[in-house]
């Protein structure tokens, strides 16, 4: 069952109930009292996987709207500072209102302490100070990373754009410095409760398959990135 | 937004910006096109660059599981893009709007939004003329991107052929006058018979 069929088919009442969890939502952003989580990394590196699984404590869901995309032609064209700010708000507050109700929605649970999961692959670190600015400081930081080999090839196959390959993956460990979060290894093959241990301290049995591709290790420039990476943040990585 | 004012600012419905009335003018960069848009500048009318508001157009990427208000974001984007380069007098007066990356997208949510412009104006080139100009311009040029702005531009024009003038790189300002249907000697302080567009 795809998303929007999981949508179709919410009845009158969760439809109803949805209404009000969204005026919730956006009565919350009015006072910057949002508890939202983010989910960031390089793409291909479980990013999607990860804000599935969150959004089962959450009432809504933002993914990958290309955040750093509004921002080319207002800096191109060197608008001022406060119409710049101007625009970000009213694109965010857009983005609040016509939310994703989260996927386990059709689930019919109220236990959502969290307002919403945002998701962005390749976040960048600009676009991250425009959420704190606008919606707060996160409640939970989610970091998402791959062994290279692997996520080369998927990247690969998933775009045909061989050279934002190292630049995704280089610009993400950046934006971790300043960002920061729990890390996520996907290279860890982690089955679907390690992940619901790591997120929510307990098991949930959410109906989902969690299925991953090996792939021969192969060395490359990011290899040594990654292992320096690990080495340097170990104590952020989350075991189950 | 860091007063509770300023946030509940947001929530407020946005007064629409609207010009009296505008003209387009569109076509290939670094050939003339400010130029074309300095001519029809006068008392009565204001010049807003808008290049490139295709990008903007861009975002959010269209994929299903993206729920977007597109057409509000739109409207606020044109709203802020015009009083950020607008004070409230010049709002009065017929804008000139210039774009040389004009889309079919922007232009029919231009019309959508303001109505139909009172005249439209491009300039356009052959690719060996505008491959000249874009290598004087840019430090690092580069033949793909040259044919990626080129063909990007030639687009629009294309569509609205009837309406835009061919130049070759022997450009007579006769020529934009007879474009126009306008004399230019006292507004643009070039020489007659001086190519314009290498000045």
């Amino acid at each position: 069952m795809n998303h929007e069929e999981k949508f179709t088919k919410l009845g009158k009442i969760s439809k109803l109930y949805l209404f009000f969890l969204k005026k919730l939502v956006v009565f919350k952003f009015l006072f910057r009292k949002l508890n939202w989580v983010l989910i960031y990394g390089p793409p291909r590196t479980g990013t999607t996987l990860l804000s599935e699984i969150a959004s089962f404590e959450s009432k809504f869901m933002i993914v990958d709207i290309g955040l750093q995309l509004m921002r080319v032609f207002p800096e191109n064209s060197k608008w001022p500072s406060s119409s710049r700010s101007s625009l970000y708000n009213l694109v965010y507050l857009n983005l609040l209102k016509n939310s994703h109700e989260g996927t386990w929605f059709c689930l019919n649970r109220f236990n959502r302490p969290y307002d919403f999961v945002l998701k962005q692959a390749a976040l960048r670190i600009k676009d991250y100070n425009y959420l704190v600015k606008i919606f707060g400081p996160p409640s939970k930081i989610y970091f998402c990373i791959r062994e290279p080999s692997a996520y080369r090839i998927s990247h690969l196959k998933k775009f045909s754009q061989p050279s934002h390959i190292e630049d995704d993956y280089l610009r993400s460990l950046k934006a971790y410095e300043k960002i920061g979060g729990t890390v996520v290894d996907y290279s860890c093959g982690y089955s679907l409760e390690d992940y619901e241990i790591i997120m929510f301290g307990q098991r949930k049995s959410l109906p989902l398959e969690v299925s991953h591709k090996h792939y021969k290790l192969k060395e490359s420039n990011l290899t040594r990135v990654y292992e320096n990476f690990k080495t340097k943040n170990f104590d952020f990585f989350a075991s189950p | 937004m860091k007063t509770l004012r300023q946030r509940i600012s947001i929530f407020l419905p946005h007064r629409k910006v609207k010009p009296k009335s505008w003209i387009l003018t569109y076509g290939l960069p670094y050939i003339g096109v400010d130029v074309l848009s300095f001519a029809l500048n006068n008392s009565s009318t204001h010049i807003v660059k808008g290049n490139g508001i295709f990008m903007a157009f861009g975002f959010p990427p269209q994929f299903n599981y993206i729920k977007f208000n597109k057409m509000q974001y739109r409207q606020n984007l044109i709203d802020i893009l015009l009083l950020s380069k607008c004070s409230k007098k010049q709002l009065k007066k017929t804008l000139i709007l210039q774009d040389h990356f004009l889309t079919k997208d922007v232009f029919d949510f231009l019309v959508y939004y303001w109505g139909f412009p009172q005249n439209k104006y491009s300039i356009s080139c052959d690719f060996e003329y505008f491959k000249l100009k874009y290598y004087q311009r840019h430090k690092n040029p580069s033949i793909l991107d040259c044919k990626r702005i080129y063909q990007h531009s030639m687009e629009m024009i294309n569509e609205k052929s009837n309406e835009n003038l061919h130049i070759k790189n022997s450009f007579k300002i006769c020529e934009l006058e007879n474009y126009l249907n306008m004399d230019l000697s006292k507004i643009i302080p070039f020489k007659a018979c001086q190519n314009v567009f290498d000045t």
